[in-house]
C-alpha cells in the first residue's frame, strides 16, 4: 500500500485537489498533503451542514458505484461538492477505495448562495468566514475533472493490475446498452413500428459478407432494440430471435469469404451458450462477440493497401459481368498488367480472380432464379456464361444443388 | 423580456444561480411555468443529453447541468400547483434498484405534486423490498418506478413480482417510466401503466385517483 500513497500522493499534488484512501466503511486510510490543506474548509461547512456522518456514508456509496460503473464514478457529497471515486479491487472484491476531493466545479459565489444561502440561514459574520474558507477547495473547470477521474482510474488500474480487465468488460456492457437505449428511444414515438424489421437484417448479413464490422454493429444495435422493444422481458423470444440471427451471421460470414468449416464449427458451440444467456446485456454482449468473431474470418476491404485499385477493379466486374470478361479487360480498366492485377487482387481478396468473377455471377444468377417468371435457359447467359451447361457447373460446384433445383426450393416461398 | 433559450444556455453551463434568477424573472413576467419548464429547463436538459451522446461533454458537465436543472425547478415548483386542496391520493415513487438516474423521477414528483397527489419520493437505487416496505407504512395509491438503463428495467417485473408475493399487487396501480421502457414492456412484466414522460405521469396519475373516487 506504501506505493499506492505515493502514487496518490504525487497525483494529488498534480491536481491540487485532496486525495483520501477509505476503507470499505468510509474510514480514512491517509491523506494526502494537499487534503489536509482543505481540512479547515471541510471543517467550517461542517459547521453549518452538521452531516459527517452523512458524507462518511455517501463516500462509500460512491466508491461502491464507481465498481459498478466501470471503474470510476464522480458525485456530489451531501455538502454540494464534487468528488471522483475510484476502487481498489482485489479477486473481484473492494478492499478499499480512492477518492479525489473536494472540488467545486461551480463558482465560489455561486456556491455559496446556492446550496449554502439557499438551505441554512446564516449571519453575515459566517457567511463571510465561509466565503474566506472555501476559497481553500480548489475550484477545477468540467473538462479537467473528466480527465481527472480518468487518470485515477490508470492510476489505480496500474496499482490493481488485473482489474482492468474486467472494469473494461462492464464498460463496453454499458456503451452497448446505451446504443440499444437509443434507437428505442427513436422507435417508441412511431407507435407502428413493424414487428421485425428483415431489411435491416439483410442489411446487417450484407455487411457482414463484405466485412465492414464497423456497420454491422450499428445494424446489430438497432435489430436488438427492435427485439427487445417487442419481446419486453421475454426470454424465450429473446433466445429464439438470438438463435435465428446466429445461424444467419454465420451463413453471412460463410457468403463474405470465411472458411464454411470454421464456421461451422463455431456454430455448434455458439448453439449451445444460447440457453444459457440469462439477461438482455447478456444476450447483447454475446452477440456482439459473435459478431467480432466471424468478421475475423471475413476479407476485410478497409485494411487493403491496393484498396481502390480492387474497389474498382470489384466495381468493374460488378457493372460488366452479363457479358464475357476477361482478366485483361479488368486489368486494361484499372491501369494495370493483368498479372499484376492477378497477383494483387489474390493477395489482398484471398480469392482468385476468376473465383471471384464466378462467386459475382453465381449471385446474381440467384437473384434471377428466385424470379419465376425468368426462362431457366436464359439465365446463364443474363450473368455473362455463353455456355449453360458449364453455368450449371459452376452453380453446382458453389451452391451444392444445381440451378433448376434451387428455382424449385425457391418456388415455395 | 427573459427568453427560455437564456435559460436553457444558462443551465447548459451549469450556472445554478443565474437560471433561478432567470426561471423567477420569466414567471414575474407572466411566462407560463409549463413553458419555462418545458421550452426553458428541459430544453437545455435535451442539448446536453445529445451531447454526451456524442462524447462531446462528459459526466462532470451533465452533474452540473443537472443541478442547475434542479435550481430551476425548485422555483417552479409553487407554480406548477394546479390546486392548493388536500391531496386526491398518495404515491410512491423510486429509481429502482441498479439505477441511479433521477432527473425524471423528480420531474414526476414535482408535477404529481402539481396535481395534488402527495409524493413520498423513495429516491434512487430502491429495492423490491424497500418499495413494498413503503407500502405498508404508507398505504399509497400509487406506486411508480423509474429505469433508464435497460439493464435495470428488469428490476421493475422484481417490484411486480414483490407485490404479488405480498398478496396486495391489486390494492395498487404500478406505473412505470423512463427512457428505454415501453408499452410492451409495460405489458410483458404485469404493470399498469407506461407514460411516455413524466406530464403524461401526472395525468395517467390524477385519472387513477379520479377513478378510485368515483368507483
Amino acid at each position: 500500500m506504501e506505493t499506492a500513497y505515493k502514487i496518490f500522493d504525487n497525483f494529488s499534488t498534480l491536481c491540487g485537489v485532496g486525495v483520501i484512501v477509505i476503507d470499505k466503511n468510509g474510514q480514512i486510510l491517509y491523506a494526502s498533503e494537499e487534503y489536509k490543506r482543505h481540512i479547515e474548509a471541510e471543517n467550517a461547512l461542517e459547521k453549518v451542514f452538521c452531516n459527517a456522518d452523512q458524507c462518511q456514508v455517501s463516500m462509500v456509496y460512491g466508491s461502491y458505484q464507481a465498481q459498478r460503473f466501470g471503474g470510476r464514478y464522480i458525485f456530489f457529497c451531501p455538502k454540494g461538492l464534487i468528488h471522483c471515486a475510484s476502487p481498489l479491487v482485489k479477486n473481484g472484491e473492494m478492499y478499499a477505495s480512492v477518492i479525489a476531493g473536494p472540488l467545486l466545479m461551480t463558482d465560489y459565489e455561486e456556491y455559496l448562495e446556492v446550496d449554502v444561502k439557499g438551505k441554512f440561514s446564516l449571519s453575515p459574520e459566517i457567511l463571510q468566514e465561509l466565503g474566506e474558507k472555501i476559497r481553500l477547495i480548489p475550484f477545477i473547470s468540467p473538462e479537467r475533472v473528466q480527465a481527472m477521474s480518468e487518470q485515477l482510474f490508470v492510476n489505480v488500474s496500474y496499482i490493481c493490475g488485473e482489474t482492468q480487465k474486467a472494469l473494461g468488460y462492464e464498460q463496453e456492457q454499458k456503451r452497448l446498452q446505451a446504443a440499444i437505449s437509443e434507437y428505442i428511444i427513436k422507435m417508441k414515438p412511431a407507435s407502428d413500428s413493424g414487428w421485425y424489421p428483415l431489411s435491416t437484417e439483410d442489411q446487417l448479413l450484407q455487411s457482414m459478407s463484405s466485412g465492414d464490422k464497423f456497420a454491422a454493429k450499428g445494424l446489430l444495435n438497432e435489430l436488438l432494440s427492435h427485439i427487445f422493444f417487442h419481446a419486453g422481458s421475454d426470454m424465450e423470444t429473446i433466445r429464439s430471435r438470438v438463435l435465428e440471427l446466429t445461424v444467419l451471421l454465420s451463413r453471412a460470414a460463410v457468403k463474405g469469404g470465411a472458411d464454411a468449416e470454421m464456421i461451422f464449427g463455431l456454430n455448434y458451440t455458439y448453439l449451445h451458450e444460447i440457453e444459457s444467456l440469462k439477461s438482455v446485456e447478456e444476450v447483447t454482449f454475446w452477440l456482439h462477440d459473435i459478431l467480432n468473431k466471424f468478421t475475423e474470418f471475413v476479407f476485410n476491404f478497409n485494411d487493403v493497401k491496393h484498396v481502390d485499385v480492387i474497389h474498382k477493379a470489384i466495381s468493374y466486374m460488378k457493372s460488366n459481368y452479363m457479358r464475357k470478361i476477361t482478366l485483361e479487360e479488368v486489368a486494361n480498366s484499372v491501369y494495370l498488367s493483368p498479372s499484376y492485377l492477378s497477383t494483387v487482387f489474390k493477395n489482398e481478396t484471398g480469392s482468385a480472380f476468376n473465383s471471384y468473377l464466378n462467386k459475382l455471377r453465381i449471385e446474381e444468377s440467384k437473384k434471377l432464379l428466385r424470379n419465376q417468371r425468368i426462362p431457366l435457359s436464359d439465365i446463364s447467359n443474363m450473368v455473362g456464361y455463353e455456355d449453360q451447361s458449364y453455368f450449371t457447373r459452376v452453380f453446382k460446384k458453389m451452391t451444392g444443388i444445381s440451378p433448376g433445383k434451387y428455382r424449385q426450393s425457391h418456388e415455395r416461398l | 423580456m427573459v427568453s427560455m433559450e437564456e435559460i436553457s444556455q444558462a443551465l447548459q453551463k451549469g450556472k445554478a444561480k443565474i437560471v433561478q434568477e432567470l426561471v423567477q424573472q420569466a414567471l414575474d413576467e407572466g411566462v407560463s411555468a409549463k413553458t419555462v419548464l418545458e421550452e426553458g429547463l428541459l430544453a437545455g436538459m435535451d442539448v446536453i443529453g445529445v451531447k454526451f451522446k456524442n462524447n462531446e461533454v462528459y459526466i462532470p458537465e451533465v452533474l452540473i447541468a443537472a443541478r442547475a436543472m434542479n435550481a430551476g425547478t425548485t422555483v417552479l415548483k409553487p407554480y406548477l400547483n394546479e390546486s392548493g386542496e388536500a391531496a386526491i391520493g398518495k404515491a410512491v415513487i423510486g429509481t429502482v434498484k441498479g439505477d441511479l438516474h433521477d432527473i425524471g423521477k423528480n420531474l414526476v414528483r414535482m408535477m404529481l405534486e402539481g396535481k395534488g397527489i402527495e409524493v413520498i419520493d423513495l429516491g434512487v437505487d430502491v429495492s423490491a423490498e424497500q418499495f413494498l416496505d413503503a407500502y405498508q407504512k404508507e398505504h399509497p395509491d400509487i406506486i411508480g418506478c423509474s429505469a433508464l438503463l435497460t439493464t435495470t428495467m428488469s428490476e421493475m417485473k422484481n417490484v411486480v413480482n414483490a407485490f404479488e408475493a405480498a398478496g396486495v399487487r391489486d390494492k395498487v396501480t404500478i406505473m412505470i417510466g423512463g427512457a428505454p421502457v415501453t408499452e410492451a414492456f409495460c405489458q410483458s412484466i404485469g404493470a399498469d401503466i407506461y407514460t411516455p414522460d413524466a406530464a403524461s405521469a401526472a395525468e395517467a396519475a390524477k385519472q387513477v385517483l379520479t377513478n378510485k373516487h368515483n368507483a
